[in-house]
């Protein structure tokens, strides 16, 4: 390649004009572009969604409802649970990172149905609107669970805007779930079989199964109480003739896979990020790879977990503890093959690997918790508490956010063709690190003391811990900003990164960065396993290893 | 591989007016059942429910072009199913299993 001139890549455009430059972002069909809207607009509900967390955290100062009354406060926390959930978490990864690196990971051109993924992107940003307009004339104040009958009878809030908002959002999911599973059973280059895809490619299969199993039920579920409340037909509401913990049943059998829908693809991440700082071909393969499906499988059969002080009968309450202690298994699975592979290789502390120990730390401890609220005896003690909030947000955003923070760094040099300063990166993955459990053990501890969740005025005795969560929160929010101040900042002064920055293993780093339009100027012929490390990289590495190297 | 197979527009004429008949059928179900014929809840239901499933049969079959579809795609579609299955399943084990009260409840 000749070094004067500039390689057409999908960020280069022919258009001569401002508008004719945005048209060709916003009508695009390119699956790399598409993952760049994606990625701005999810960054910025991210924001939305934090900026409500703050002022949810900043209430919580004192224990009197002194920032806003108790119904701003509700509308507040459902605000950022709405947006979170919906338009941040469950997208995520699946469609910035599964969509810029689905094709060129399997070594296609784009995805299966290019239309359809812009579709999906245009859904995404509608139903955002929706939820948008919601917050902006009043918003709702029924949690993001939208509980039945208050939702569907007696509250007097935005609730069908919001719902409609997620209802929309569901199909843009759908729809993308849809267009992996085709685009991974249609498209892989010659010779990549199923077992050597890369792990960031099974488990967003796992995560399409679910979005386009689940998404459904939680769209009819939605539209269910917009009918019981516009036309009061008895569906939820007891007065009515209805059952509530019918919508119950019917919400989380989406709402748990989807905890599912955010963690798997997380996941996936996780393991192209140990693999590459460790320098090894990942342990386990074949385990890792089928306990993304037991996870996809088992997560539908345990949404009762949910429900066990909700008068659900105890029977199923037992079912349902029993099913949920089996999602440990393959959970478990993917955690000890992280770290065996870590054994003997040569690992290097890069950003991204900070975020992936950080992950593991994270998801460990939300994880062992999940099997505390498992057990019925000790879910009926901490059900409504800080514990729970504590659980969700170690899956959640110890899990998600981490893995979308160190799959981000990871990709940015293929995304952009730039490196950022590995030095503010390390900062921050650590400012990350220490905010997050800053802000949420202490609420392991007052939950466990009784603290409820959804109250903004409670007893003394737990302030010294919602001051050590809301100072945690502010560290969190800074380890949030560093990154986007010096990654916007890489785009203009940062070091061009070449093909393959972190000599990594994988399609995705054979061509150029950023990519070409069409990705592979010819189909790629795929003759070894995902991770071929040489089995000597530990030492070679050890070998060439000298103050400064990077790896 | 026969993943666009042919379906004639005779065909989707033919399901359309199946469907249409289907519909006529559930709305004089509800008819008779009201004022003709009145029939345990049960029974009503199950009929109802007997009528939509063959209409979810014929839209699958051949609106969406299941039945001229490939293996993998059949297979999709009957795991869907099977899901749903599931759902209701353990929804209605425990609607069954709750514990009503002796003069309410499903049972009754």
């Amino acid at each position: 390649m000749s070094t004067s001139a500039i390689p057409q890549n999908y960020t280069s455009t022919r258009a001569d004009s401002a508008t004719e430059w945005i048209k060709s972002w916003l009508l695009t069909v390119d699956h790399k572009r598409i993952a760049i809207l994606y990625l701005l607009s999810i960054n910025f509900f991210f924001l939305l969604g934090g900026l409500a967390a703050s002022l949810v955290r900043v209430e919580l100062v004192t224990p009197q409802g002194d920032l806003m009354t108790a119904d701003m406060y509700n509308r507040m926390f459902t605000l950022h649970g709405v947006i979170m959930v919906f338009f941040f978490l469950i997208p995520a990864i699946p469609a910035v990172m599964g969509n810029f690196l689905v094709p060129l990971m399997i070594g296609a051109r784009d995805l299966a149905f290019p239309r359809l993924n812009l579709l999906s992107w245009y859904l995404y940003m509608g139903g955002g609107v929706f939820a948008l307009v919601a917050a902006i004339t009043g918003g709702v104040d029924t949690g993001w669970t939208f509980y039945t009958p208050f939702s569907s009878s007696y509250s007097n809030s935005n609730v069908i805007l919001t719902m409609s908002g997620a209802f929309i959002m569901g199909f843009s999911s759908i729809l993308t779930g849809l267009n992996f599973i085709v685009t991974i059973h249609k498209m892989r280059a010659p010779g990549m079989t199923w077992f050597r895809l890369p792990l960031f490619i099974w488990a967003n299969y796992a995560t399409s199964l679910i979005q386009i199993l689940a998404t459904p039920v939680l769209g009819i579920a939605l539209l269910l109480v917009m009918v019981e409340r516009v036309w009061r037909v008895g569906i939820f509401d007891p007065a009515l003739g209805g059952d509530p913990l019918l919508f119950q049943h019917l919400f989380w059998f989406y709402s748990h896979p989807a905890v599912y829908i955010m963690i798997l693809p997380a996941m996936g991440v996780i393991s192209e990020l140990i693999s590459a700082f460790s320098r090894k071909r990942i342990f386990g393969y074949e385990f890792i790879a089928f306990s993304s499906i037991a996870i996809a499988v088992l997560g539908f059969l345990v949404w009762g977990h949910h429900m066990f002080v909700s008068s659900q009968s105890v029977y199923s309450g037992l079912v349902f503890s029993f099913i949920t202690m089996l999602v440990a298994i393959p959970s478990a699975i993917k955690v000890f093959n992280w770290t065996a592979t870590l054994y003997k290789g040569s690992i290097s502390y890069r950003t991204p690997m900070l975020y992936a120990l950080g992950f593991i730390g994270l998801f460990i401890i939300g994880g062992l918790t999940g099997i505390f609220l498992g057990v019925v005896a000790v879910d009926i003690h901490v059900t409504d508490t800080y514990f729970v909030v504590a659980h969700f947000h170690y899956v959640m955003v110890g899990g998600t956010i981490m893995a979308y923070l160190g799959g981000i760094h990871y990709w940015w040099p293929k995304m952009t063709g730039r490196m950022y300063n590995e030095a503010w990166g390390a900062i921050s993955a650590l400012v990350v690190f220490v905010g997050f459990n800053m802000t949420f053990f202490p609420q392991f501890v007052m939950g466990y003391l009784g603290m409820p969740r959804r109250y903004h005025v409670y007893p003394e005795e737990f302030q010294i811990y919602h001051v050590l969560s809301t100072a945690g929160a502010s560290i969190l929010g800074l380890g949030f900003i560093i990154p986007i101040i010096y990654l916007t900042l890489s785009l203009f002064v940062g070091k061009v990164a070449g093909p393959n920055p972190w000599a990594a293993t994988g399609l995705e780093w054979s061509i150029a960065s950023p990519p070409p339009t069409h990705n592979f100027d010819q189909t790629p012929v795929v003759t070894e396993e995902a991770y071929a490390y040489p089995e000597d990289a530990a030492a070679q590495d050890s070998d060439s290893w000298q103050a400064g190297s990077h790896l | 591989m026969n993943d666009h197979g042919h379906i004639s527009v005779r065909t989707y004429w033919n399901v359309f007016g199946g469907l249409m008949l289907l519909m006529g059928l559930t709305i004089g179900a509800y008819y008779i059942e009201k004022l003709v014929l009145p029939l345990p809840e049960i029974v009503a239901v199950g009929i109802a429910l007997l009528i939509a499933f063959t209409k979810t049969a014929l839209i699958v079959t051949f609106f969406m072009h299941l039945k001229v579809s490939s293996r993998l795609a059949q297979l999709f579609a009957a795991s869907s199913f099977v899901w749903l299955l599931i759902m209701f399943m353990i929804t209605m084990g425990d609607y069954f299993a709750r514990g009503w009260p002796a003069q309410t409840g499903p049972l009754s």
